[in-house]
């Protein structure tokens, strides 16, 4: 694990044939809806289909990929920093419909916090086992993080196995992170899962992870739980030499000499024993755009406590395969590298070397640190580039102005769910009066409110509105103060079968119960949903059967006079294609037998619409037979499910 | 201390296996090992950290901005059966066919077996999919001018695979999210519909198996190709092993060593030049015969030939005129009472577009004010005469045509300021694909990179069909009219 790899962020690791149970994201920025819908997700849920197709074939793009999130429901989870006012350079969503499914939870529940890690989980199951995969990165979930900048990450796929507690704690801090997130975000129970998982995969060895989470810490708490600086010195080289410790970060705060000093004091090094590699005022990462940034006052506190700045010129390659001369992205990765003697350790974090993201001693000797970050330490990798030399002249290092302290918002933190007949909507509001709620179906749709929120307890307000149109599901929920607005994103909560009430999105004209017939069908066996794209209302059940008989055949067919048998045979193919997976999902989690069973019906209905359509009296009847023994199979099924969990 | 040795827990690691980092087993590189006997199995247990490499995502195209693309796609079925915007080059129906025929023997060789399934379809494809971006390659080799105007999808990859990458790289260095994406994006997907449809060309009209009209196409290539034909290794007859699937581009890379070796030149054609091909004579009676939709192909290729009309809605009104006494003349008279509005909306939405990335610095306008805009306000003004002849006309229910309606409905106003409004709103809530802009609390912003400046006039697959009737040897010319594809220059532009 010394030399790293050179890879996509938007790849798994899995085999192609695992399917995604579950997945955590956490971010800072706001999760980009494109990226996810039009590249990520296809990529997790094994989506053949391209959303930059157009006409029907986009339909069911769109079509099947709702029905997988669907059935995922509840376990896609995305954390965020609390919405706040979109940045200049975000666009406005193209798919607000995604956060039905995919849900957002905002940290900041009870204070104001920034969430600022950057770890991804996935959970999948593969035909033999449990797999769990981790990245832990640089990378927010956004298009420009992906695109326009370069970022460190580490990344691990490990079978799952029994449950231990042993097992749990050699990921350190990590089910202890997930814990308070899940907390600060409202939602304790949605990391649970993942927390389990935890406990059944070994982290690997020569991996410590270090974090931090907000809160103000005392030396008993941080004996418990290391978090942020105070982590440093369970996992840096042991030893008694000095510890040399090199970082390069996009960001650095605004640092006092003293503050420098103490944080080296946690970290068991000097100031003179720390070194930052920056970029000079010409460096291409910043002539056009300032992204990174450093203070001047930090720049003078650097050089007061004795830190040495070095050099990261243009042509300075992280990778064999980095063309630092033609690759236009930007470095945000934020590494730190530790050696004592010839021990060397390597940190890869979400961390800036900023005391928001460390902490901050205060007077009372507790540590304040104001955000979720994560790392893991890694033993053994070498600094990663050539070697980098010193400034000459401080007045080359870039800097940029101080940051000017942020305005807090009087809505600190808001969340809305939606269970089919109530749109809940929590938020933590800094004011004595009451905010209003207004909640809305989305662009051009229906609004209701404003109604007034009741306070629960501390900050903290609740409101309750009656919504329960499953065609115009609530997509978004506007909280407002007297001098603010904010919004956020409607959870849909609601158990599955209400959930395929809601038509796909991005139908573009096309027919809903066809796509989603077709994407039944096809789920199961039956033809693809695409064979002709333009015809999509069109199609003639028939002519389609026919096709498939004639494809099977390998031969020409001039006409569609198939035998009826042969007919049937096709159709059987689907029934049995869904009595595989029920016999499957008997040994799976009540969410897949309830998926199934919906899916079951479904096919049953898609089979009779089909025999009403058919022109011929054999066509209907090779229908009716298969949706008859389909009926028969999910009686069959329901009764063994009954049965079991008797 | 570390964690794990903290814990003292073992962690599963294989290190006495060889990783094989070019094999494609799981969703990308890096996922699988080879044993020492050389079976492959995923690769678990191996923690890594690592740098991003470069990301070329895929650009999502605008789409349908107001919604008509349904109706348009209805009646361009009638003018110009089994084709779509993407299929305008005869010689890649032929390729495709030597293709088809090539991957066949390779897949059946593989595995074979039933096609109806999507996964089966799909197992299909992944033995044809190397042979077209092989072509794609040879065709950068083989030209001089960089293959300019030619219709080569992936050509930006393919290059840094020719040029860069020692033409070893997997995927032919495509990402393998760009690379399963190309079932979309490529030629296959382009000319699906007339591999399926034509008569002759694939068995029961799969689209897969090789029919008479296939194989003697692919002869022709054969021909042209001469010793640069692919050689198989080993005996023909031979099982492919069955670990080469999820490589198959590697295996068409050892058997096709000679696609860069000139032979007759018989390769994708250059858009801006249409000229009779030598194959045209097989492919003109599949394309413009006797079944019902190679006639209906004919009759509107022989009106696009003949006609002399200046602009776009002329010619369709010529196109619906020379159609008249056909079974549905009545509904193909809406087609230039539907093009005058479709090219006066998207003029309009143009119009603002255009407005907005004139502000460079914040490309942000109050919708009031962009009314008052010359461009806009005359773009508005033309939108609205169009909807009133539009209401005006009587028509023939065809479906999506309400579409239509609803836009007219939407833009039908005296006052710029209303018309704006109505056609800002039906865009967000009836148009198709990404949607160009989002207004909030009055001002307008643009919601797309302005990597295409402006929308593709709606249109009825006309240049398209024009183009292969010249090739096929069907008719003479292009009509002035249809200018030149906006699609095909657009996609060639973000390839380049």
């Amino acid at each position: 694990m010394t030399t790293p790899g050179w890879r996509s962020l938007i790849r798994s690791s899995a085999a192609s044939k695992a399917r995604l149970e579950a997945a955590l994201f956490t971010t800072y920025d706001r999760p980009d809806d494109r990226l996810l819908v039009e590249h990520l997700l296809p990529e997790l849920l094994g989506i053949q289909r391209s959303p930059e197709a157009e006409g029907p074939e986009r339909s069911l793009f769109f079509g099947e990929l709702t029905r997988r999130l669907r059935e995922l429901s509840g376990r896609l989870t995305v954390f965020a920093s609390p919405s706040g006012p979109a940045r200049e350079d975000s666009a406005p969503e193209l798919y607000p419909w995604l956060w039905a499914n995919v849900h957002k939870l905002h940290v900041g529940s009870d204070r104001d916090v920034q969430q600022h890690a950057k770890l991804w989980l996935l959970h999948w199951r593969t035909e033999d086992d449990d797999q769990l995969e981790a990245v832990v990165s640089s990378a927010n979930l956004t298009m420009s993080a992906v695109r326009d900048q370069l970022q460190a990450g580490w990344h691990v796929l490990l079978p799952l196995a029994t449950p231990s507690r042993a097992v749990q704690q050699s990921w350190g801090l990590l089910p202890a992170f997930l814990e308070e997130l899940g907390r600060s975000a409202g939602e304790s129970s949605v990391t649970e899962h993942f927390q389990r998982l935890l406990a059944r995969a070994s982290c690997p060895a020569s991996v410590s992870i270090v974090a931090s989470v907000p809160g103000r810490y005392g030396a008993a708490d941080l004996r418990r739980r290391p978090w942020g600086v105070a982590g440093l010195k369970d996992v840096v080289p042991a030893g008694r030499g000095p510890l040399r410790v090199r970082a390069t970060v996009p960001y650095v705060g605004t640092w006092s000499p003293e503050e420098i000093g103490m944080w080296c004091e946690q970290a068991e090094t000097k100031p003179a024993n720390l070194q930052l590699a920056w970029v000079d005022k010409r460096h291409p990462w910043v002539r056009m755009q300032p992204n990174w940034r450093l203070p001047r006052s930090t720049r003078d506190a650097l050089h007061s406590a004795g830190v040495e700045v070095l050099r990261l010129n243009s042509s300075i390659r992280f990778h064999d395969q980095h063309r630092a001369e033609n690759d236009t992205r930007w470095s945000h990765a934020k590494l730190y590298h530790f050696k004592r003697g010839r021990a060397q350790h390597l940190l890869i974090t979400s961390a800036n070397f900023s005391a928001a993201a460390w902490g901050r001693s205060t007077q009372r000797g507790q540590l304040l640190i104001e955000n979720f970050e994560l790392g893991v330490m890694l033993d053994g990798p070498d600094w990663p580039t050539a070697p980098l030399d010193p400034f000459a002249d401080l007045d080359d290092i870039f800097i940029t102005e101080e940051e000017p302290q942020s305005e807090s918002s009087e809505i600190g933190w808001l969340d809305a769910s939606w269970d089919g007949r109530t749109v809940h909507v929590r938020c933590r509001v800094r004011s004595d009066t009451p905010p209003t709620l207004v909640v809305s179906h989305g662009e051009g749709g229906g609004k209701i409110g404003p109604i007034e929120f009741e306070k629960e307890e501390h900050a903290n307000y609740e409101a309750k509105l009656a919504w329960t149109d499953p065609v115009r599901p609530p997509m978004r929920a506007y909280v407002s103060t007297r001098t603010e607005t904010r919004s956020c994103e409607v959870r849909d909560v609601r158990p599955p079968e209400e959930q395929v009430q809601t038509p796909f999105p991005e139908l573009d004209g096309a027919d809903h119960q066809e796509v989603a017939d077709r994407l039944l069908l096809e789920a199961y066996g039956g033809p693809s949903a695409a064979e002709d794209e333009a015809d999509l209302q069109e199609r003639e059940p028939e002519e389609e059967l026919s096709r498939i008989v004639a494809c099977d055949q390998d031969t020409m067919l001039a006409d569609y006079r198939v035998a009826e048998l042969e007919q049937a045979r096709a159709l059987f193919e689907i029934v049995d294609g869904w009595s595989a997976r029920a016999a499957k999902a008997l040994s799976e989690h009540e969410r897949a037998q309830a998926w199934l069973k919906l899916d079951g019906r479904a096919l049953v209905d898609a089979l009779h619409r089909r025999a009403q359509q058919a022109s011929s009296t054999r066509h209907a009847r090779a229908h009716a037979l298969a949706a008859e023994e389909l009926v028969w199979r999910l009686d069959e099924f329901e009764r063994e499910v009954s049965r079991r969990h008797a | 201390m570390m964690a794990g040795a903290r814990s003292g827990t073992t962690v599963h690691k294989q290190r006495s296996l060889r990783i094989d980092r070019s094999h494609t087993v799981g969703r990308g590189f890096e996922t699988s090992c080879r044993t020492p006997r050389g079976r492959t199995m995923p690769y678990v247990g191996e923690a890594q950290w690592f740098f991003t490499a470069p990301w070329d995502p895929i650009y999502v195209r605008r789409g349908d901005p107001l919604g008509l693309r349904g109706v348009h796609d209805q009646l361009a079925e009638r003018v110009a059966p089994g084709l779509t915007n993407r299929t305008y080059d005869a010689r890649w129906l032929t390729l495709l066919a030597w293709c088809l025929v090539q991957s066949h023997e390779a897949w059946a060789r593989a595995s074979g077996g039933s096609l109806h399934t999507r996964a089966a379809a799909m197992t299909r494809y992944a033995w044809l999919r190397p042979l077209e971006l092989l072509w794609v390659a040879r065709t950068l080799v083989l030209t001089k001018d960089g293959a300019r105007g030619r219709q080569l999808p992936g050509r930006r990859r393919v290059r840094v695979w020719l040029e860069f990458d020692d033409r070893r790289t997997p995927r032919f260095s495509m990402s393998p999210d760009q690379y399963r994406r190309y079932r979309q994006t490529g030629v296959y997907g382009s000319y699906r519909k007339l591999l399926r449809a034509l008569p002759g060309m694939t068995q029961g009209n799969n689209g897969w198996t090789p029919g008479p009209l296939c194989s003697e196409l692919a002869t022709v290539v054969d021909r042209a190709l001469g010793a640069a034909r692919p050689q198989f290794q080993g005996d023909e007859s031979r099982r492919i092993r069955s670990d080469w699937q999820g490589r198959e581009d590697e295996w068409w890379s050892k058997q096709w060593t000679d696609f860069d070796r000139r032979g007759g030149l018989l390769l994708p054609t250059n858009r801006l030049e249409a000229e009779r091909l030598e194959e045209g004579g097989v492919l003109r009676n599949a394309l413009f015969g006797e079944s019902p939709r190679a006639r209906r192909r004919r009759l509107t290729a022989g009106a696009l030939a003949r006609s002399t009309a200046a602009d776009h809605t002329s010619l369709c009104a010529e196109l619906a005129a020379a159609l008249a006494s056909e079974e549905d003349g009545a509904v193909l008279a809406s087609i230039p009472h539907l093009t005058r509005l479709a090219d006066a909306g998207i003029d309009a939405m143009n119009a603002v577009w255009n407005e907005l990335i004139a502000r460079e610095d914040e490309p942000r306008v109050a919708v009031s004010v962009l009314g008052r805009r010359p461009a806009v306000r005359d773009a508005c003004t033309a939108l609205a005469d169009a909807a009133r002849q539009w209401t005006a006309t009587r028509r023939v229910w065809v479906r999506h045509i309400e579409r239509a309606d609803r836009l007219a409905s939407s833009v039908s106003h005296r006052s710029v300021p209303d018309i704006l409004d109505g056609l800002l709103q039906h865009h967000l809530s009836l148009g198709g694909g990404v949607r160009w802009f989002a207004i909030r609390e009055g001002i307008l912003e643009p919601n797309t990179t302005p990597l295409a400046r402006d929308g593709s006039p709606y249109g009825f697959r006309l240049w398209s069909l024009a183009r292969m009737a010249v090739q096929v040897g069907e008719t003479r010319r292009i009509p002035e009219a249809l200018g030149e594809s906006r699609e095909a220059s657009e996609e060639e532009a973000r390839e380049s």
